[in-house]
């Protein structure tokens, strides 16, 4: 491929991202998948599990708000276009696989990263007043590695979203697989109870935290809002994360071409 | 005159099923050509397959020179498709939906817009282009899917039963608007079971049954094929029953209506005193007695086996006022 032909290609992505955001964004199942549920498990949280810390809470909110905004999209946008035929519109279109699926899985990163930013926002600020009162531990919040542990953990749910919406049948099909996985990881990546908590039953279980893909948004989330300790650590953080997006996305591609028959 | 499609020996198998069997065809560049087959045929699975959704279990295709497996986005800048449902963003207005499938085709930003005013004009949707297509009627729909699928101006042009389950009007537009671009240069391929629509349009035709190809060339000559047959057609003045006795004197019989009977003989005259006979030993009366030229239709039944009655059901088979 050619200079030309790759800023085409670029375009053409844009175009898909363009598209899926005025058409799908504000589609039930995003809204609610992506932020009212989020906002309960928040609460259910909160209010069930008194013992979890503050810090827990508001960086495992802005994770789940990021997990469930992008994996939803994509469970929303595949199964729909393939419904409406419109998925054989982008299919008989010049571009390849690779391009379509890219586009389709910024769109939802992309949301995905909106939803946690707005959700960690106003988490931050409500926090701020507590802290103000004396009653929680304060935010040291490092704008910049926030932003990119947010994005990168954006990036790899939507391309995990992607891996399962690719060739499911309807929306709920899709939802019902990712909610398989989407819980084992809150459950086992130490969204919102330390590791050490979670595995204090079986310490040496906590190997398979680090096969997940959440942890390392979690740890990196950790340092990003309360305080930089291990910069190198933050840096594996953000590489597993790339790495595990990428490894994702490879998937997804090669189902998606193998379910052209 | 180059090819614009090239099918041979194109196999495609799900599991046991074989949809299509060892189908080969040609379309020369500009040329009208029409698939023409019963339900179920294997008309939407061929065009897939040309198409590049779907690919084939054996076989090779080529369009406009080129493998769409081996070359996808080489052959993909050079068709347009619009499928038998028009899949169209309902969310998006019409005038989205051209933006959107041009820059698809990389289309320049002047071209496209203009482009898309004098599609919409065309298709009479201009005054609606800012409207969600979600308020759209089916024709509109499909008028739009055409036009959307003509925005990169593409050499070939490939339909999938487009009036199907389309008022009169909008049939007639569409058929006229075709015709014209085949006129200018457009190459079409065109499914339908509607045999008047691709007897209209079509310069040659195939014929597809059960997967295979049973017949293929130019309308007029698949005509003269069948001419071997003469077909008689006699209506009498009162509902009879099916004539069993007259088959030993023809070729076949089709009992067309309570009263109206169709013969397919090779010996009119031994026909015709058969008929006599048979209309003075049961006390008939008959109001009319015509012969008939084949048409395509009676190409189809013969190349089919479905019987005319069961063909013109099919035809009809069309909401909001039949054919066009």
């Amino acid at each position: 491929m050619n200079l030309k032909e790759t800023g085409e290609e670029i375009l053409k992505v844009w175009t898909i991202i363009e598209k899926d955001i005025k058409t799908y964004y504000l589609k039930s199942p995003s809204i609610f998948f992506g932020i009212v549920f989020p906002l309960i498990l928040y609460l259910s949280f909160s209010i069930g599990r008194p013992c979890i810390t503050e810090a827990h809470r508001l960086t495992g909110v802005v994770t789940i708000a990021s997990l469930f905004g992008a994996t939803s999209v994509e469970a929303v946008v595949f199964p729909l276009e393939r419904k409406s035929r419109t998925m054989d519109r982008l299919l008989v279109a010049p571009l390849h696989p690779w391009a379509l699926l890219l586009g389709k899985a910024i769109s939802g990163a992309l949301f995905g990263f909106l939803v946690a930013l707005v959700v960690g926002g106003i988490l931050m600020s409500i926090g701020s007043l507590w802290r103000w009162t004396g009653l929680i531990p304060g935010i040291k919040l490092e704008p910049a590695s926030f932003l990119v542990s947010v994005l990168l953990t954006a990036i790899m749910s939507s391309s995990l979203g992607t891996v399962f919406s690719v060739q499911a049948k309807d929306v709920t099909e899709a939802m019902w697989q990712l909610n398989v996985v989407r819980f084992l990881m809150i459950f086992l990546s130490g969204v919102f109870i330390p590791l050490e908590e979670t595995y204090a039953f079986m310490p040496s279980a906590q190997i398979i935290a680090y096969f997940l893909p959440l942890t390392y948004s979690v740890e990196a989330l950790m340092q990003a809002t309360f305080g930089i300790v291990h910069p190198q650590r933050l840096l594996l953080d953000f590489l597993c994360l790339i790495f595990f997006s990428i490894i994702f996305f490879s998937i997804a591609v090669k189902i998606f071409v193998k379910s052209i028959r | 005159m180059s090819s614009a499609i090239k099918v041979s020996n194109l196999t495609k198998k799900y599991g046991r099923i074989t949809a299509l069997q060892n189908v080969s065809l040609e379309v020369k560049e500009g040329e009208f050509f029409g698939l023409l087959g019963p339900n179920g045929a294997g008309k939407t699975t061929l065009i897939r397959i040309m198409t590049g959704l779907s690919t084939p279990s054996s076989g090779e295709v080529l369009v406009a020179g080129h493998n769409p497996f081996h070359e996808p986005v080489k052959v993909k800048r050079r068709f347009g498709l619009v499928p038998e449902i028009s899949n169209i963003y309902v969310d998006l207005t019409a005038w989205e939906n051209l933006m959107f499938t041009g820059k698809l085709y990389s289309v320049p930003k002047k071209e496209r817009e203009e482009r898309a005013l004098r599609l919409l004009e065309i298709f009479g949707l201009k005054k609606r282009r800012f409207s969600s297509v979600r308020q759209f009627s089916k024709g509109m729909r499909r008028k739009l899917a055409i036009a959307m699928a003509l925005i990169h101006n593409p050499q070939i042009l490939f339909l999938d039963e487009p009036t199907s389950g389309l008022d009169v009007q909008s049939s007639k537009m569409i058929r006229e608007i075709l015709r014209k671009l085949n006129e200018e240069g457009t190459t079409i391929f065109l499914t339908t079971h509607y045999i008047e629509e691709a007897e209209k349009l079509c310069h040659r035709v195939a014929i597809l049954n059960h997967g295979k190809i049973v017949a293929q060339g130019a309308v007029e000559d698949l005509k003269d094929s069948i001419k071997m047959s003469e077909i008689i057609e006699v209506t009498f003045s009162t509902p009879i029953s099916y004539p069993s006795e007259l088959e030993d004197y023809c070729d076949k019989i089709i009992q067309l209506k309570e009263n109206v009977i169709r013969l397919y003989s090779s010996n009119v005259t031994q026909s015709m005193s058969v008929i006599i006979d048979f209309v003075q030993k049961n006390s008939l009366e008959i109001v009319a007695v015509k012969t008939v030229k084949p048409t395509l239709e009676d190409v189809f039944v013969k190349y089919t086996g479905l019987d005319i009655v069961t063909v013109e059901r099919m035809e009809q088979i069309r909401p909001k006022g039949g054919r066009g």
